[in-house]
């Protein structure tokens, strides 16, 4: 998958009829690094939620503006589950599906209609690596997630997100439940991922500014 | 309505059908008690079904659908014992055991906690990706709900049954 680039112009977010990000003009090239701060309710989270199409089955969330990703608009997809195999998303705590910690991870490549069970294999070690639980996950793949600590979950969620090889990872607030040493490790290695454009939220300044050369601001919603 | 009630009427119009069947050889020339008693049970297997129904989120049929829906169906082989009866008789019979399925297949679906849903969404599950490889595997109930759904459209299918080979 190519990296792609993020396109908004008037984009709006409203929750239960209230704004909580926009109008919003935003430009991120492909393969791009780019760091979203703000405080708590600043709307990190509404951008991600209209850059996946949270909107679709959530009815108390309204998306309006332009939003185009790799050049498509957003809007214009109807077949959703193909635009959200082009985008992979973390959020601050893990969900983990039914099954073992390999089917969750194995999770999106099946679903992208992956067969071949040696490639599988290989797209699960390598996201595991990368999210570096692999030393911590490797002999016992066949577990349930659940029987991990919380800060390994929340790696593990990181690692199904990289097996999909998205074009685009959105990271909300992904380090919170990680220790500092780990996170550093993490943000180092998301860093050095090829053909990816990465947004990551987060409210801690420094965070924002050592993942990313580009550090977007936002403010009750609007861009600064 | 209350249930036992529904119950009580379909057993006794269920007792009487082939007794009734045995004397009168027709339903024109059947006790009217008979009558009485099966047209009631219909009326219950309509009311429960309209009201159980509500859409979009869920789907409520009670335990007694297919039991009262066996009724009909009794009552349209012993009204008609032919091909045609028999072949209207499966109408009810397959109605009930459609929306009692779904019933069950859906309350499972609900059990499956939302997040687990968007997580999948998230990850590129089409809706049917969705249901197949994290809801039907976390619903842990599903498997006991169809048994028992199994075993009401069983105990719905015996009264026509009896009727077929009475008759």
């Amino acid at each position: 998958m190519n990296a792609l680039s993020v396109d908004c112009s008037a984009l709006e977010v409203r929750w239960r009829g209230r704004l909580v990000l926009g109008p919003l003009q935003l430009a991120i090239d492909a393969g791009e690094r780019v760091s979203l701060h703000g405080s708590s309710g600043s709307g990190k989270s509404g951008l991600f939620q209209a850059i996946v199409r949270r909107d679709a089955y959530d009815r108390d969330l309204r998306v309006t503006g332009r939003l185009s990703i790799g050049g498509q608009s957003a809007f214009a997809e109807r077949r959703l589950d193909r635009h959200r195999r082009r985008v992979g998303m973390v959020t601050a705590f893990p969900t983990m599906l039914p099954g073992t910690v390999y089917d969750n991870v194995a999770f999106a490549p099946r679903m992208a209609g992956l067969r071949d069970r040696s490639a599988v294999d290989a797209r699960v070690e390598a996201a595991l690596r990368t999210a570096a639980v692999w030393e911590d996950v490797k002999d016992r793949l066949s577990e349930p997630p659940t029987r991990f600590s919380a800060g390994q979950q929340q790696r593990i969620t990181i690692a199904r997100a990289l097996a999909q090889q998205p074009g685009l990872l959105l990271l909300d607030q992904p380090f919170t439940l990680l220790d500092t040493v780990t996170a550093q490790t993490l943000e180092s290695a998301l860093q050095q991922l090829p053909d990816t454009t990465i947004i990551m939220a987060t409210p801690d300044e420094r965070r924002a500014s050592r993942f990313a050369a580009r550090v977007v601001e936002l403010h009750g919603g609007s861009h600064a | 309505m209350p249930k036992r009630l529904g119950l009580l009427l379909a057993v006794t119009a269920l007792a009487a059908l082939p007794g009734a069947r045995a004397v009168s050889g027709r339903w024109s020339d059947a006790p009217v008690f008979v009558s009485v008693f099966w047209l009631l049970a219909l009326c219950i297997a309509a009311a429960a079904a309209v009201r159980g129904l509500e859409p979009p989120r869920d789907v409520r049929v009670g335990p007694l659908s297919p039991i009262l829906a066996g009724v009909l169906s009794a009552g349209l082989v012993f009204w008609n014992p032919s091909v045609v009866g028999v072949t209207l008789a499966v109408v009810p019979l397959a109605l009930a055991t459609h929306l009692r399925v779904l019933h069950a297949v859906r309350r499972s679906l609900l059990d499956v906690p939302f997040e687990q849903w968007e997580a999948a969404w998230l990850l590129g599950a089409s809706r049917s990706q969705a249901i197949r490889h994290v809801a039907l595997p976390a619903a842990n109930k599903l498997r006991g709900r169809l048994a028992k759904a199994g075993a009401e459209v069983a105990l719905g299918l015996a009264p026509t049954l009896a009727v077929l080979v009475l008759t």
